[in-house]
């Protein structure tokens, strides 16, 4: 009776062993929910050293330096971008505030301006600082809003899922659709846009994922190859701190002037 | 005794720093201009060195100091203008030297520095703290001010809160031969002491301020006192609020303000109040990757109740008067690389105008090329006529390092 019962108990826990892959149950938006939930949990707030290489075909790379503060509130995300090099570049400072995703603030400071302005909050679909990055993208490095997309799984095997998402009617995305590749760990490692033709635009790739105790990830590089532009933003990620001690100060129109 | 007040929270301030140096971050630019004047057929060069220094101490204090070498062939200062600030540009001059203490919810500033209250672009009634440059009314530079500047930070989106003290404003740069052939000299700079309060809000897609400022207003008034004209800097008190949001497509932002202005005329004090206020919106287009922006504003004040005395020095705040305000920008590829940009102010009640073309180039990522011309219309009793002369054609070259 015993080894009945010690049989059923280990066939009830097999399935929790496996990775999420095997959840045949788990829906589009429920794979992506966990992995922006388990990319959040690490921290109220952060702070990254980057190097950014921009090249383009046949050109030598162009380096830039800038530090991303990243802070998560309840019900969306704070991103505050300073730019240290090149030198023309320096003092560049981008704000995009989205603690309320319904009405997300876009402040930028450009080198030459004394203060940081407000502008247009649906400036998604325009490239940032020279980058493959559009001002959408900067935001949903760090968490995206699920409300506003239509997900569906493409695929699904060990290797994790092959996802669709779709923006909901009245969504600002620039993009018509992209597919997500998420790992079994719930790590996004590759993203690809598509425009409105159906025309691949560009793909992200999440490297040197960097796995935490209880399911938190970072990329510790991650490749951005513009197919249009036949262009490409590497973005290396030089120092990390988890760190809230200055949020408030940081995440203001203040932090970009200074 | 102020300023004593200040130099002891300054030493104290200087006794609480670590010892090391966290990070620091130097931006130098060397700014080579060359102007031309057709009409009056001058030219005139200048060339302008300025470092900007910031040292993170530790993660709470950082300073920050920027000065400027400047040689111009228009008139100028010999001497250095340090703390207060000179009447006219100097050949070496403290454009800010400031000492920052910031915890999880309150910074405090220390020194000369940016204080900037401005919503709207150009003209703006929250603009109480920049001191003006009237030499160059269309370029938007500006002097910062010495202050202690305390500022508290809610969580999240929560409300801000900031006091400013500063002891005696800095005086600003008056333009010369236009309103006056000859203006007598500003020598005299304000006195004053300036208090001020701002609480900045975000509720959904709006952000507001409340402010209340207590001090000088930096548009010195020209007074023929007994035989000899004098300067006297008004005081002024100023109560406003500023708000901008996003509604559809446009941006909109809009200030107003009400200001009482004093002005001690023999014995008596003249007083004087007047409401004024701005509008503006601003909307993008984008192409593939360019870029179009469009800006509109107005602004206007009530009928001043005027201070009965004639000042012999022209009023600048009539750059608020029935004003519209037009600027188009142009970013072909939306990467800052280039930009042109064209921006009319016009007056239609004074049949007065300006009109700005600039066009803008990175040459490579240490240099810029900007080229401009200005050119201005209207009768001498306006606010842009007496400028009409001054048409200005531009270069600079400016090299970052």
């Amino acid at each position: 009776m015993k080894k009945i019962l010690f049989m059923l108990f280990v066939m009830m826990l097999v399935p929790c062993w496996q990775t999420g892959a095997a959840d045949h149950d788990m829906t589009a938006a429920t794979v992506i929910n966990q992995s922006w939930q388990r990319y959040r949990q690490l921290a109220a707030a952060e702070q990254e050293q980057l190097l950014l290489t921009v090249t383009r075909l046949g050109e030598a790379g162009q380096q830039k330096q800038l530090t991303r503060w990243t802070r998560y509130v309840q019900s969306g995300e704070q991103v505050v971008l300073k730019f240290a090099s090149p030198a023309a570049d320096a003092g560049l400072g981008l704000w995009l505030d989205r603690a309320d995703r319904s009405a997300q603030q876009i402040w930028l400071r450009m080198p030459s301006w004394v203060k940081a302005r407000r502008v247009n909050g649906q400036r998604q679909q325009q490239y940032f600082a020279g980058t493959d990055l559009t001002f959408e993208d900067n935001a949903e490095l760090s968490g995206e809003d699920p409300t506003a997309y239509q997900y569906r799984i493409l695929d699904q095997s060990p290797q994790g899922w092959w996802i669709e998402a779709r923006p909901n009617m009245g969504s600002t995305s620039a993009y018509a659709k992209r597919e997500i590749w998420v790992d079994p760990d719930y790590a996004i490692s590759r993203i690809d846009y598509f425009n409105r033709e159906g025309l691949l635009i560009k793909t992200l790739q999440n490297r040197m994922l960097q796995k935490y105790p209880h399911g938190g990830w970072r990329p510790n590089r991650v490749e951005i190859d513009n197919h249009l532009e036949q262009r490409q933003t590497l973005i290396e990620v030089r120092e990390r701190r988890f760190d809230t001690s200055l949020a408030n100060q940081i995440f203001s129109q203040e932090f970009l002037s200074d | 005794m102020t300023s004593r007040l200040l130099l002891s929270a300054g030493l104290l301030c200087c006794s609480l720093l670590p010892g090391q140096v966290v990070a620091e971050h130097l931006r130098q630019q060397l700014q080579w201009q060359l102007g031309f004047m057709p009409q009056l057929q001058q030219s005139q060069h200048r060339l302008r060195y300025d470092n900007d220094l910031q040292l993170d101490l530790s993660a709470n204090w950082q300073f920050n100091s920027v000065f400027r070498l400047q040689q111009d062939s228009v008139q100028q200062e010999k001497a250095a203008a340090l703390w207060w600030g000179s009447t006219k540009p100097a050949v070496f001059s403290l454009q800010q030297f400031r000492l920052k203490y910031q915890q999880t919810q309150h910074s405090l500033t220390l020194g000369r520095q940016i204080i900037d209250w401005r919503q709207t672009d150009t003209v703006s009634v929250a603009d109480v703290w920049t001191v003006p440059d009237y030499q160059d009314l269309t370029g938007g530079a500006q002097q910062t001010q010495p202050a202690l500047r305390w500022q508290w930070h809610g969580s999240d989106r929560g409300p801000e809160l900031e006091f400013v003290y500063s002891p005696a404003a800095v005086a600003p740069w008056l333009p010369d031969g236009i309103f006056l052939l000859q203006r007598p000299e500003l020598t005299k700079k304000p006195a004053q002491a300036q208090r001020g309060v701002r609480l900045v809000q975000n509720q959904a897609a709006v952000q507001w301020s409340l402010f209340g400022y207590d001090g000088v207003d930096l548009q010195p008034a020209l007074l023929p006192v007994a035989l000899q004209p004098e300067w006297f800097y008004p005081a002024q008190q100023v109560l406003g609020m500023t708000a901008q949001t996003q509604l559809g497509r446009w941006l909109w932002r809009g200030e107003l303000a009400k200001v009482h202005q004093q002005l001690p005329v023999g014995v008596t004090t003249q007083q004087g109040q007047y409401w004024q206020y701005v509008l503006a919106a601003e909307r993008e287009w984008y192409g593939e990757l360019s870029q179009w922006l469009l800006l509109l504003q107005y602004s206007d004040e009530n009928r001043r109740q005027l201070m009965p005395v004639v000042s012999l020095y022209p009023d600048f705040g009539r750059v608020f008067r029935r004003q519209l305000l037009g600027r188009l920008q142009y970013d072909p590829t939306g990467d800052l690389q280039t930009q042109y940009q064209l921006e009319w102010a016009w007056q239609p009640a004074q049949q007065a105008s300006v009109l700005k073309l600039r066009y803008q180039t990175r040459l490579n990522p240490q240099t810029e090329l900007q080229l401009s011309w200005t050119g201005f219309t209207g009768s001498l009793d306006s606010v842009w006529g007496p400028y009409r002369q001054q048409d200005l054609w531009q270069m600079a070259l400016q090299w970052f390092f």
